[in-house]
């Protein structure tokens, strides 16, 4: 178990093998690793602490259980030293078409930024869905095969263990003999699967599809066409791999079997997935993953410090980096803080993308590169809502976020015309698209006043209480169908993250400023996304009630465009949120010149310098980039902990007979 | 199963003592214009274990007169249609107490809940 330091600056002046900045899923990962290795590791969380221990966990239930509005944030209190971005900073501007941003973020983009993240002991995966599945081979090459976005300088191949590696640490539940099957172009023979191995097999078993899964099911092997790039696929519900606790697979591994681990702060306690509907953001009987579990099996080499903003990377001589400058605070809400340093061999960035790129933009790191900050990426979420038949009731508002997709439309050729998009068939009902069920309560008690704020005067005809309202609520929520369609949105310079030297959050470090647009090729996978979802709901015989259009005072929804693909084709009303898959910041690639991060994810200019996540990451293909960052961690974590052996090498006092240039980085202690 | 029992323990020792098994006469009045308002059984309602703190929540919203005031009105037509006339306050705080048993939360959201990473 590893020493948690609540008072951080006894850490002042302390020297490390390796200093971590964050303490989310990437970083858990990497400290981890290095510490079973016996490496010295300090990990220096910005945010706060508590939900690692039972009464902690509590606390977090409780704050979102009393949340009037339940946002992915909204378990975990205001943290006025280490703020978030939350989705509801954006707002429409009223009688107008565009956007308002309030809160931690400046926004100067032609469309918003829609995505948050939580700076909190955990990080973002604290509110994530814990959805897991993998990104398919073709999606880390799209621009060698279809013309568009950036390649990994990672072959696909070499990923399948890392994912395997990846989805061990985390715990998944999935069908990985469905996986092989369907995540692939059904319609090429010769196209691989998102899993290789044909005997590979999840941990545990897939999570129970949910009632609404059935419902879809029954027009599975329907042809549904989109006419923008003019791809056809025939309907199949598709199981969801998921970061939640099921039942282990005996067979896992060979026949060794999975033995989940349990809650934190209670030994013993936590219970597969029950069927509770908030597993965003937190699950009352932890049966979702978080790395929460990672920090408890840390070894005692690993020193955390909670509260402890990074303001500075420390720059040492010959591009090397020596060590960080951090503001440690105490009372979240009143933040005074306190300057403190801590060196070390290698430091790991392991912020969000966003808090990465800000923090080394900050330090003024990797000045030749003009990447920094670039390539801002996110799954921009297409939303469409329907409401079953009347007497077709589906049950929402039961089970995790989604239990099952259509993922057919990631694959094939029409990704050279459009981006290609992962359906996911939601459980809650009209819950995203329209802050149901919540909503529909207020709406049918006329709470809240007319638009002058008076009382809305008793109407028999429109006024119920009682059973009436009991039975009209059941009737209208219990119908509700929706699906949230992610389309892939490709790296591109022009979407930016730079840094605002003028105004300061609390500690004193400058905020981020985004830049955000969707360019013509992810808005006509938008489009096309639109044109399947309408053609589902057909199917169904649902009522489409999906609607980007002008409220009646003129004022459209944040997110809104309108968009044809093509001179003939009519505009549509569209629109988008975010999916808080933020990544591309500090892009990977080859050289100096077109990227911040190696294969390693080391800095191109710091040789001692790592950063982590989805920052890295040159494409997102169609998959929610968790469990893709974790691999890419774990590749990492093994680099770093070569590189670490590499520095700690005795030094040879015999002078070389022929001195050769090593392939081990030259390190501060060579 | 003993997990279960485990988790109850220590939920017993982090709140306050469940109030269930005894409920005031304020409490009971309040279930009672409860079940009026949302059309759930006062059973039901008694076994969310949420009746005291919402009823405490709704005192501190309106004032004990203006509640007091409710339950008169509620009362007086318990299977009829009441009679807000001059006490659009009160109907609201009616539709508010409605809301809370059925959302848990004292305020009415807005239309619109973003994002789900």
């Amino acid at each position: 178990m590893t020493d948690t330091v609540t008072s951080p600056g006894r850490l002042d002046g302390r020297r490390y093998d390796v200093i971590i900045v964050g303490a989310g899923m990437s970083g858990s990962l990497v400290a981890k690793r290095l510490g079973a290795q016996g490496w010295r590791v300090l990990v220096l969380e910005g945010g706060n602490g508590g939900t690692q221990t039972w009464p902690g966990y509590l606390d977090s239930l409780d704050t979102f259980h009393s949340a009037a509005i339940k946002v992915p944030n909204s378990a975990y209190r205001h943290n006025a030293a280490a703020p978030s971005p939350d989705v509801l900073d954006l707002s429409p501007i009223p009688g107008g078409d565009g956007y308002r941003t309030s809160g931690y973020f400046l926004q100067n983009g032609r469309l918003p930024y829609g995505t948050d993240y939580l700076r909190v002991l955990g990080g973002s995966a604290m509110h994530w869905l814990g959805a897991v599945p993998r990104m398919h081979p073709t999606d880390f090459q799209t621009e060698t095969l279809y013309g568009y976005g950036r390649d990994w300088p990672i072959d696909p191949d070499e990923m399948q263990r890392y994912y395997a590696r990846a989805e061990h640490e985390i715990g998944v539940a999935g069908d990985a003999a469905e996986q092989r099957e369907w995540l692939r172009d059904v319609d090429d023979p010769d196209d691989p699967s998102v899993i290789s191995d044909p005997h590979y097999r999840y941990p545990m078993h897939k999570i129970p599809p949910s009632h609404i899964d059935d419902v879809f099911r029954k027009i599975d092997d329907t042809a549904i066409t989109e006419d923008v790039g003019g791809q056809t696929v025939n309907l199949h519900v598709t199981a969801l791999p998921q970061a939640r606790t099921s039942t282990p697979d005996p067979e896992y591994d060979g026949g060794a079997g999975y033995r989940p681990t349990g809650a934190v702060g209670l030994p013993n306690y936590g219970e597969r997935c029950v069927g509770n509907a908030s597993c965003v953001p937190i699950c009352p009987v932890q049966a979702k993953w978080t790395p929460l579990r990672l920090q408890a099996q840390w070894s005692d080499s690993v020193t955390l410090a909670t509260r402890s903003v990074v303001s500075r990377v420390l720059l040492g001589e010959g591009g090397h980096v020596r060590g960080v400058e951090y503001r440690a605070y105490g009372d979240p809400a009143t933040p005074v803080s306190d300057v403190y340093t801590a060196e070390a061999d290698i430091v790991v960035l392991a912020g969000h993308a966003i808090e990465n790129a800000r923090l080394m933009l900050t330090s003024r790191l990797a000045p030749n590169s003009g990447q920094l900050g670039r390539n801002l990426m996110d799954h921009p979420t297409m939303l469409a809502w329907a409401l079953m038949p009347s007497g077709n009731q589906v049950g929402p508002f039961r089970g995790p976020g989604h239990t099952s997709g259509y993922e057919s439309f990631r694959f094939g050729d029409a990704r050279r015309v459009r981006s290609p998009f992962r359906i996911e068939i939601s459980n809650w009902g009209w819950g995203w698209p329209m802050g149901a069920p919540f909503s529909n309560v207020a709406a049918m008690l006329r709470i809240g006043g007319d638009a002058a704020g008076e009382v809305l005067e008793l109407d028999p005809a429109l006024d119920k209480f009682g059973p009436a309202l009991r039975k009209s609520l059941g009737e209208t929520i219990g119908r509700q169908i929706s699906l949230q369609i992610a389309v892939e949105q490709p790296a591109n310079p022009s979407n930016t993250v730079t840094i605002a030297p003028r105004d300061l959050d609390a500690m004193g470090n400058p905020r981020p400023v985004i830049t955000y647009d969707l360019d013509e090729h992810v808005k006509k996978g938008i489009y096309a996304a639109r044109q399947v979802s309408m053609r589902i709901f057909d199917a169904l015989r649902a009522v489409d009630r999906t609607d980007y259009g002008p409220a009646p005072d003129g004022t459209y929804p944040v997110g809104h465009f309108a968009f044809a693909p093509d001179e003939t084709s009519e505009p549509l009303d569209l629109g988008y949120r975010g999916a808080g898959h933020g990544a591309g910041t500090h892009i990977m690639g080859t050289g100096t010149g077109d990227s911040v991060v190696n294969s390693d994810q080391r800095t191109h200019e710091h040789p001692n310098l790592y950063a982590v996540g989805c920052g890295s990451m040159p494409s997102v293909g169609t998959s929610n980039p968790s469990l893709t960052m974790a691999a890419l961690t774990l590749r990492s974590a093994d680099a770093i902990h070569r590189h670490l052996v590499g520095l700690h090498r005795p030094v040879n006092l015999s002078a070389p007979s022929n001195a050769q240039p090593s392939a081990q980085p030259t390190g501060v202690k060579a | 199963m003993e997990e279960n029992f485990l988790m109850d323990d220590v939920r017993a020792e982090t709140r306050a003592a469940d109030p269930a098994g005894a409920v005031s006469e304020d409490v009971s009045k309040f279930i009672e214009l409860s079940e009026v308002l949302t059309g759930f059984s006062r059973y039901d309602l008694r076994g969310t274990g949420m009746a005291e703190s919402y009823l405490d929540t709704v005192k501190r919203q309106i004032g004990t007169s203006n509640y007091d005031d409710l339950l008169a009105i509620l009362a007086a037509a318990p299977r009829q249609s009441p009679d807000w006339d001059g006490r659009p306050a009160l109907l609201e705080a009616a539709r508010a107490i409605a809301y809370l048993w059925y959302t848990g939360a004292s305020e009415a959201a807005p239309p619109t809940r973003q994002e789900q990473p």
